[in-house]
């Protein structure tokens, strides 16, 4: 059953001269239960994009287009019912864990503020939910942590805070926007299983937003790549690493170094990753290819299945499985 | 423009004239700010030229007259042209907290940096001096000069002086703290260079932006405190005409009905403080931006 | 630190302080260009009798550290000493002039923390026309001296308009509050339009903050998400610049009950001046110095409990 779907988003910024284009049309869908992995280099909007999802886009942006949760489009909701939907449809969690909680209100606060308020639930009643919650992400002595300060935990505890808290509420759909990037790498891998365990048991649907190739691959089911603005590959998360079907796609797994062997020099992509609005004609990241055409500098591909998968490449078909995935150079 | 400038700037290719440079690191109101501040400080300068009358100049057949030709603000309770005496009280206004806040700002720099260089006990001892001093708000400080030394501007001056010195040493210090941790000032150090050296030639020019807009910000305090402590009767001592004793007396006009002296000089005094106020927050806003 | 060693701590500054201050202000008398004596007797000529039951009564053949001594000891008793001038009890007079002063600064302060707060919160929330103006007004307001202000007012809305009485402290609450009104609002206007700026920059920082994003994402109220997110985060500035500007306030209050001729400690303290009558400087000197360490004291433990951040006795200045 389709939770999300989401069809040609576009998100502008600013107004009349000075409008800057952020997210160029994009369209996906998410179902019940299933993770989908937004890929991305800064700049390319996918952060926007889960703002859009929420609801919560910056001030001076327009969102066009349409964002369909469960049948309902949440921009062309008002103002009480976008917030009944954010209240128990749908939750997000955050980069930075400490930025995002309030350095003045206690874990206990934080858990069951929404609870109080919007749920009309007893204090007593919502510190037990807390601790349960906080059992489910796997911090025991709940009863003792919720009179405790953001301040007075670790990046790692604070986000599993911040997971339970976005699933008090029992949403159908979890945006998660960078969760690990600012843990070390231990933390992450725990947060990780914490955030696929409990999405299973409880059937999420989930938007796991990151820069990370990899991380999407090992837990989304299928990974969607970003670039300026535009989605230029979806597919399911094996087959994208196997046998990625856009350039950019394979420029960002060479770019990989590799464990296994030392190279000279570490592949890169030429260029420098660009915002949608400073695009011209044509495909986006011709500038940056190494396969671009003439066609590729003047018009612009749009996304065509391609199997099971999409991707927005004139020159798919031909390139299909043949991208390359690592490099191969070896050490002389 | 300055035809001095021109010439050089074109020779030399430089992208901002001097007023370019100004209105970049002033902003709109800044500049309009500046240019109040270089209205007044003119007027004090050239008082003696640009006053139609001898401020002291008393016409007892002429007192209290409306606006005039002869008279363009018109007169006071004793006939003394009120222009005059707000153009020649500019000198006591503008001159008493330039004072008081140069003092403060050198004294209170060498305080706070050799506080923060020297450290350790010297640095408690003199903290705690400091919290002794900021026990006593500003204007109470120089009252009680005021009582033990007489009243007159001098000793208002050096008391409010004395008074904001503390507050200039503890934005120093911590500054100097802060900066005194960073690797050049080690660099210089090793290379052998006295402590006062590196004080002066190296340490002060890295505080200097943050100790001028300091300063700026305070003028105006100084103005207000300074002109009050004349309204009281215990700064500048009539019949010198000063903008503070001319709200005093011109209080008295006014329960006779004659409010424009009281009104005339509360109204430059507030202009005055305002574009001190402004001035010093462009400045400290493009600091900050600077900074980052 | 826990809070017995904070208070502990303060408490031993706060009485050290106070010391060393109150050292200070009874030195004035001897630092002061002329003899004591000469300041007691003043111009008038006297008698060698009289000098010298001048001199027995307030014991100036003692060494000058046991007459500290003893005027410390009568301060810690309630004895300030007497007035040179008025000939009363400096005490007496203290006593009969604080009430005054209490209520002109607890007036003021309730008036500008509301109309301070209320300005800034209006101008952060409809920025344009709204914050746009205000901005201007309070940039006007906070050069406004209080001198100046209090001579419009009583000019313009006393004398012509008769609507505020002038002079005079009033009688019964009712009578003071109504005589207190107007220096209340010369001593409060220019701190409410500086709270105002506080209030509104202190607002826009925090309403731009990121966990402000995640309570919005909870689908919780505007209403909600602003007190319990934005205003209550920027009380930290709010409280602070409130905790130094009463600070001001006390020292304010000196020429505000000058103008309105008001029965106060600082009016008492001006005519002390002129006259150059020692005891009273000294005693009313002591009071608005504890009086301001009281609320600098009051401030810091009021910092760290709406910040949880801060530790009791951190520095916020480091």
């Amino acid at each position: 059953m389709t939770v999300l779907d989401v069809r040609d988003l576009r998100l502008m910024i600013g107004s009349g001269a000075a409008t800057l284009t952020i997210i160029d049309g994009i369209s996906f869908s998410i179902e019940r239960g299933e993770a989908l992995g937004l890929v991305g280099e800064s700049g390319c909007g996918k952060s926007m994009t889960a703002r859009s999802i929420i609801g919560l886009p910056p001030p001076n942006a327009r969102v066009a287009g349409e964002i369909d949760f469960e049948g309902r489009d949440i921009l062309r909701m008002g103002s009480r019912e976008l917030r009944a939907y954010r209240a128990s449809q749908v939750a997000m969690i955050f980069q930075d864990p400490r930025a995002h909680t309030n350095p003045v209100h206690t874990i206990g606060d934080f858990l069951t503020e929404a609870q109080c308020e919007i749920g009309g639930v007893t204090r007593a009643a919502a510190r037990r939910r807390a601790i349960e919650l906080l059992a489910d992400v796997g911090i025991p002595d709940g009863e003792q942590r919720l009179a405790l300060y953001p301040h007075q935990l670790s990046g790692g505890l604070l986000q599993r805070v911040m997971i339970a808290s976005a699933l008090a509420a029992d949403p159908a759909l979890l945006l998660a926007d960078e969760p690990t990037t600012a843990l070390d790498v231990t933390t992450q891998a725990e947060v990780m299983a914490i955030l696929t365990r409990l999405r299973r048991e409880r059937d999420l649907a989930l938007l796991f937003i990151t820069h990370n190739l990899e991380l999407a691959a090992a837990t989304c089911d299928r990974t969607a790549v970003m670039y300026a603005g535009g989605l230029v590959e979806v597919q399911r998360s094996a087959a994208l690493h196997d046998a990625p079907l856009h350039p950019y796609t394979s420029g960002l797994l060479c770019a990989r170094p590799s464990i296994d062997h030392a190279d000279r020099r570490l592949v890169v992509i030429p260029g420098r990753p660009v915002s949608a609005f400073e695009t011209g004609p044509g495909c986006s990241f011709a500038p940056r290819c190494a396969y671009a055409e003439e066609r590729c500098r003047s018009e612009k591909p749009t996304r065509t299945a391609v199997g099971a998968a999409s991707v927005a490449c004139h020159r798919a078909a031909e390139l299909q499985g043949s991208l390359p995935i690592g490099s191969v150079e070896a050490a002389s | 423009m300055d035809t001095s400038i021109a010439p050089t700037a074109a020779r030399t290719g430089a992208p901002l004239s001097l007023a370019g440079r100004l209105f970049a690191s002033l902003g709109k109101a800044g500049l309009i700010a500046l240019v109040v501040i270089l209205v007044v400080a003119f007027a004090a300068a050239a008082a003696p030229w640009i006053a139609p009358y001898d401020p002291q100049a008393i016409d007892l057949g002429n007192v209290f007259a409306a606006p005039s030709a002869q008279h363009l603000l018109g007169t006071d309770g004793l006939g003394r042209d009120l222009l005059s005496r707000l153009i020649w009280g500019s000198r006591t206004t503008f001159i008493g907290p330039l004072l008081v806040i140069l003092m403060s700002t050198v004294v209170g720099s060498a305080l706070g940096i050799a506080s923060a260089w020297v450290g350790g006990v010297v640095d408690g001892a003199i903290a705690r001096v400091l919290d002794v001093m900021f026990a006593l708000p500003g204007i109470v400080f120089a009252l009680v000069a005021v009582a033990v030394y007489g009243a007159g501007l001098t000793t208002a001056v050096i008391g409010l002086a004395i008074a904001y010195t503390p507050y200039v040493a503890r934005v120093v210090r911590g500054a100097a703290l802060r900066e005194r941790n960073l690797p050049y000032i080690a660099a210089c150090s090793v290379q052998g260079f006295s402590a006062l050296r590196i004080c002066v030639r190296h340490l002060l020019p890295n505080l200097r932006t943050l100790i001028t807009v300091q300063a700026v910000a305070s003028l105006g305090f100084a103005v207000v405190e300074l002109a009050a402590i004349s309204f009281l009767g215990l700064g500048v001592q009539p019949p010198t005409p000063d903008w503070g004793v001319s709200v005093a007396t011109g209080l008295q006009a006014s329960l006779q009905g004659h409010p424009a002296e009281a009104l005339y000089a509360g109204t430059v005094i507030v202009v005055m403080v305002a574009a001190f106020n402004v001035m010093g927050d462009s400045l400290s806003a493009r600091a900050g931006a600077s900074r980052r | 630190m826990g809070v017995g060693a904070f208070l502990v701590r303060r408490l031993v500054g706060f009485v050290l302080t106070l010391f060393i201050a109150s050292f200070a202000v009874f030195s004035l008398m001897y630092i002061a260009p002329g003899s004591p004596l000469s300041f007691v007797l003043g111009p008038r000529t006297t008698s060698p009798a009289q000098i010298a039951a001048v001199k027995a009564r307030y014991h100036f053949d003692d060494p000058f550290l046991v007459r500290y001594w003893d005027w410390l000891i009568g301060v810690l008793h309630g004895d300030f000493g007497r007035s040179i001038v008025l000939n009363q009890n400096v005490a007496d007079l203290i006593t009969a002039r604080i009430t005054t002063t209490t209520l002109l600064v607890a007036y003021a302060t309730v008036l500008f923390v509301v109309v301070g707060v209320a300005l800034g919160i209006s101008s952060a929330l409809r920025p344009g026309v709204v914050d746009g103006s205000i901005t201007v007004v309070a940039t006007l307001a906070i050069a406004t001296p209080a001198f100046v202000l209090g001579t419009v007012l009583i000019t313009s809305l006393a004398v012509n308009l008769g609507w505020f009485p002038v002079f005079g402290a009033g009688t019964g609450v009712a009578g003071r509050l109504v005589h207190l009104t107007l220096p209340a609002v010369t001593l409060a206007f220019a701190s409410a339009a500086y709270l105002a700026r506080i209030t509104r920059s202190a607002v826009l920082d925090e309403l731009g903050r990121e966990h402000v994003e995640t309570a919005r994402s909870r689908g919780l109220s505007e209403q909600t998400v602003f007190r319990r997110h934005v205003l209550r985060n920027a009380l930290i500035p709010i409280v602070t610049v409130t905790g130094l500007t009463i600070g001001a306030l006390i020292a304010g209050a000196v020429i505000v009950e000058t103008i309105f001729a008001l029965d106060g400690l600082g009016s008492l303290l001006v005519e002390a001046i002129l006259k150059k009558d020692f005891p009273i400087v000294q005693g009313v000197v002591l009071i608005l110095v504890a009086a301001f360490m009281v609320i600098n004291l009051v401030t810091d433990v009021m910092y760290t409990l709406i910040d949880p951040r801060l530790e009791l006795g951190a520095d916020p200045n480091t």
